[in-house]
């Protein structure tokens, strides 16, 4: 965090996220959540406002998404190795259970 | 056995609770229950995330009083790592602490309780809200609408998300102000705090006088206090030691992180909230109003009763004439409104005092953290009573073990008692109507209780028990853990 300038306000010069090492769902969300204080102000997320990553609040972007592949594609797109990220699942699908897709963990073998 | 009277759902408090009320053959109150009919489960899921995404996670617990659970988890996550703060991170994190009481509080008076005595408490349930009161006094249920939205839009300016919020992190605050954002601010500010003025007032000249003989009746009992004081003994909603009050007024403090050495908890059969009780005062716990034992309280009241003072000038005077009136500790349960009017001033106070202050504007909001296996708690005053968040993480930072300990849960037994007083003393003979049940519904109300934060809990210890009936009513199958 400490390389990350952050200048109040400028948010279009704001460096993505991930490439800083901070895990953001950016990539395959699709916002929804920033409403313009004032009609000439730009529409920016309501968190990146407040200079925290995305994390999917609202929910899945299409039916049928599968949110954790897109994502990981995206993590390795920019050279990081997403499988190294703890909790990745529950990281990746955070508020999806509303669509019905909660189900039980299949056991692994050896595990 | 006598009839039983149910009230349910019990309205104008946060999340789901039903009364019961069991007569006996006189028509007498025999025994009440106030049953919490709801089940999250966040001790139990939270394990296994990591510990510097809990501050996001627990705001979830609760969408009226997010900043609470998500200020005690940042505070909780700063131990955690083992940092300290920079002066600028405390003092964001403060100021959204302050208008966020600001907001709850003129949630709480004039929506939620306020009805019952601007409206009086028997009047018509239909007229008994918040729109009754803005069409009896639309001057007044426009300021109202108004200050509350104030206080939301001088939470997102400075932090992006109001409800929710994202922006305490572990090792300080993620944006800093800017002088800009600080000087739209103040004049929202200084609206709200003339609102607080206007509050207090209004409710000491044109409320509480016509209902000083309800307040010595309903829902009293004697109990101890539980509440944070700054070293000086100032009132702090923020951060500061714990005093823990007896009935008598004595009092001991104590840091914290020692909240198990003076703390307890018990678990009763048929509800899903547990009774927190001192165990450092060595009796027990007892619900027996007579008799009570081990029963102290949170929230407003018991923040005005275990401070010596109060920093800010307006709310010091309104606390010294409270306490020549009503003495220390106060105990009439109805009370709670007028020290929570007095806290709402307070921290309306405190908002100026903190935006004025230059540090506020500084950019060193945070320090780095790195992950590490420890034990952190924290702790802070959430508008309805003590909030604690206790967590332990492995080496990777990721969550072991969740302990949380809410405001409401901690003022359970003592709702139960103030139910069962008010009760007895407003049934006889069987007789009671509209008015009489609502009336018991303020005893629980003046708590300001907030049950889907204090049913948190799903750990195994509390016994769940599934009733399932046909379509004619019939039970046709009990499950139970």
């Amino acid at each position: 965090m400490q390389d990350a300038d952050f200048i109040p306000g400028e948010y279009e010069k704001l460096r993505c996220f991930n490439e800083q090492g901070i895990l953001c769902l950016g990539p395959v969300t699709k916002s929804g959540c920033g409403k313009p204080l004032a009609a000439d102000k730009k529409q920016i997320p309501r968190c990146v406002k407040g200079f925290m990553p995305c994390r999917g609040c609202f929910g899945p972007i299409r039916a049928g998404a599968n949110p954790m592949v897109d994502m990981m594609t995206a993590l390795s797109s920019i050279g990081l190795d997403a499988k190294q990220i703890d909790d990745r699942r529950a990281l990746l699908n955070r508020y999806i259970g509303g669509q019905n897709r909660l189900r039980p963990l299949p056991q692994r073998k050896g595990v | 056995m006598g009839k039983q009277i149910v009230i349910q759902p019990v309205t104008r408090i946060e999340g789901h609770a039903k009364i019961v009320i069991q007569l006996d053959d006189d028509g007498n109150v025999a025994d009440t229950k106030v049953k919490v009919v709801e089940l999250r489960g966040f001790e139990k899921f939270c394990i296994g995330r990591p510990v510097e995404e809990m501050p996001r996670i627990v705001t979830s617990i609760c969408g009226v009083c997010p900043w609470s659970h998500h200020l005690a988890s940042a505070k909780a996550n700063d131990a955690v790592f083992g940092v300290q703060l920079p002066p600028a991170g405390v003092k964001l994190r403060e100021l959204c602490n302050s208008v966020a009481y600001t907001e709850e509080h003129i949630l709480h008076f004039f929506f939620l309780s306020g009805p019952d005595f601007v409206m009086g408490p028997d009047a018509d349930y239909a007229v008994r809200n918040v729109i009754g009161i803005a069409q009896a006094n639309p001057e007044i249920g426009k300021k109202v609408i108004r200050n509350r939205h104030l206080a939301a839009q001088m939470l997102e300016i400075i932090s992006g998300k109001p409800i929710h919020p994202v922006t305490a992190v572990p090792g300080g605050f993620s944006k800093p102000l800017t002088k800009e954002e600080r000087d739209e601010l103040l004049p929202m500010a200084e609206e709200v705090l003339e609102f607080a003025k206007f509050s207090i007032s209004f409710a000491k000249n044109d409320i509480f006088p016509k209902y000083l003989d309800t307040v010595k009746v309903l829902g009293v009992i004697n109990t101890g206090f539980l509440g944070t004081v700054s070293d000086d003994g100032a009132l702090n909603l923020y951060d500061g030691k714990l005093r823990l009050m007896k009935p008598d007024g004595s009092y001991e403090d104590f840091s914290y992180e020692k909240y198990t050495d003076f703390i307890s908890e018990r678990v009763e059969d048929w509800t899903y909230l547990k009774f927190p009780y001192a165990k450092s005062w060595g009796e027990g716990f007892s619900m027996d109003s007579s008799d009570p034992k081990g029963i102290y309280r949170t929230n407003s009241l018991a923040r005005i009763n275990v401070a010596d003072k109060i920093s800010t000038p307006l709310a010091q005077k309104e606390f010294e004439e409270f306490r020549s009136k009503f003495g220390r500790p106060a105990q009439l349960t109805l009370l709670y409104h007028w020290a929570r009017l007095i806290e709402l001033l307070y921290s309306a106070e405190h908002v100026m005092e903190l935006l004025n202050d230059p540090d506020i504007t500084n950019r060193e909001t945070r320090v780095p953290v790195t992950p590490r296996a420890a034990r952190g708690i924290g702790c802070i005053e959430a508008p309805r009573g003590t909030l604690i968040h206790d967590y332990e993480t492995d080496d990777k930072g990721m969550i072991t073990n969740v302990n949380l300990i809410v405001g409401t849960t901690h003022n359970n037994a003592p709702i139960n008692m103030s139910v069962n007083q008010a009760a007895k003393t407003l049934i006889k003979n069987g007789d009671y109507d509209q008015g009489i049940l609502n009336k018991i519904e303020m005893a629980i109300r003046a708590y300001d209780p907030c049950l889907s934060c204090a049913t948190h809990n799903l750990d195994g210890t509390i016994p769940i028990l599934v009733e399932i009936y046909d379509m004619n009513g019939k039970l046709i199958e009990t499950v139970k853990n």
